[in-house]
């Protein structure tokens, strides 16, 4: 019979509740029926209930114990991947931006890489809200996706009027240029996107 | 479903869609918009229905290309009807939706009435 961790716990505690409740009962019994008396001579009885609570006290503490125990190690190991995933997330799409912010590259294969980075981050975020190892309305998340797609207005959107020359983004045969002010922008925003997810991995192994 | 006159499926536009001008190379936002969204929008404003626009199934986006087509539509025919009209489907990326209606409603601020 496979019994969750919860289930198993609420046993235990019904055990020990039942365990309680009979010593007291039995405790109650002796008073009413053979009153209370200090005697100075020490007898020793064996007490077959009381020893049986008593090993029935261990064996819920140990159970408990253990189950306890295995749900911080669960949780323990949610953290770490989830961690695991977030650095590799830091790491991809920095490495990429920085790639793609030296220009020259086609808005198609921008748009490709941007689409898939873009996923990945918001798929794992919510990911993580499902499993509450981050907060709802984490500002930390909020502010990755932020930056994700602060990134893409900066690469991706170009002028509405194709005669001003803006000191921005350029399409040229269907390839993207940078200023060198928007070339500095992107890679702010990069640090930026690094402080967010530096916080949200501070907040995972908080929770 | 009766509500609904009509699903426009980008990617069987392309699967991937370019820049905002049609000067600027294939599949851009403004062949889409001309060809493809605005007849479909004028009939389902006829209609009274509401037109679906599937996202899903393209290599991705640019800002550039979905502020072109429905920022650019709301410029032309108002935000109100545009966003009372159109209605999105993004299984892949959920986030899309809240992006395009966000081109829609800035339009009211930054409508410079050039080159759309």
């Amino acid at each position: 019979m496979n019994l969750t961790l919860e289930t198993q716990n609420k046993i235990a505690l019904g055990i020990l509740c039942t365990s309680f409740g009979i010593s007291v009962g039995i405790l109650a019994d002796q008073i009413m029926h053979g009153g209370i008396t200090y005697d100075r001579e020490v007898n020793f009885e064996f007490d077959i209930v009381g020893v049986l609570t008593l090993l029935a006290t261990i064996v819920i503490v140990v159970v408990l114990e253990r189950n306890n125990s295995k749900k911080d190690h669960a949780s323990l190991a949610q953290k770490n991947s989830l961690t695991k995933s977030i650095e590799r997330i830091d790491f991809d799409f920095s490495e990429k931006i920085k790639d793609l912010a030296r220009g020259g590259k086609e808005l198609l294969y921008i748009n490709q890489v941007l689409k898939r980075h873009r996923m990945r981050a918001y798929k794992i975020i919510e990911l993580a809200k499902k499993h509450n190892l981050i907060y709802k309305d984490s500002p930390s998340a909020k502010g990755i996706l932020e930056r994700i797609k602060s990134i893409q207005d900066l690469m991706t959107d170009t002028p509405m009027d194709t005669d001003v020359v803006e000191d921005g983004v350029r399409l040229e045969d269907g390839k993207i240029f940078f200023s060198q002010r928007r070339t500095s922008e992107i890679v702010s925003e990069i640090f930026d996107f690094n402080s967010s997810v530096f916080e949200l991995i501070a907040e995972v192994n908080s929770n | 479903m009766d509500n609904i006159i009509k699903i426009v499926k980008i990617s069987n536009f392309s699967i991937t869609p370019g820049s905002r001008y049609k000067s600027e190379g294939n599949f851009s936002a403004e062949e889409f918009r001309e060809d493809i969204l605005i007849p479909a929008f004028n009939e389902a404003v006829e209609a009274g229905k509401k037109l679906v626009i599937d996202l899903d199934g393209t290599i991705g986006y640019g800002t550039s290309f979905l502020e072109a087509v429905f920022g650019g539509l709301a410029r032309q025919f108002g935000v109100e009807i545009v966003l009372a009209t159109l209605e999105f489907v993004s299984n892949e990326e959920e986030y899309l939706v809240e992006d395009i209606k966000n081109y829609i409603n800035e339009t009211y601020e930054s409508d410079t009435g050039n080159a759309e």
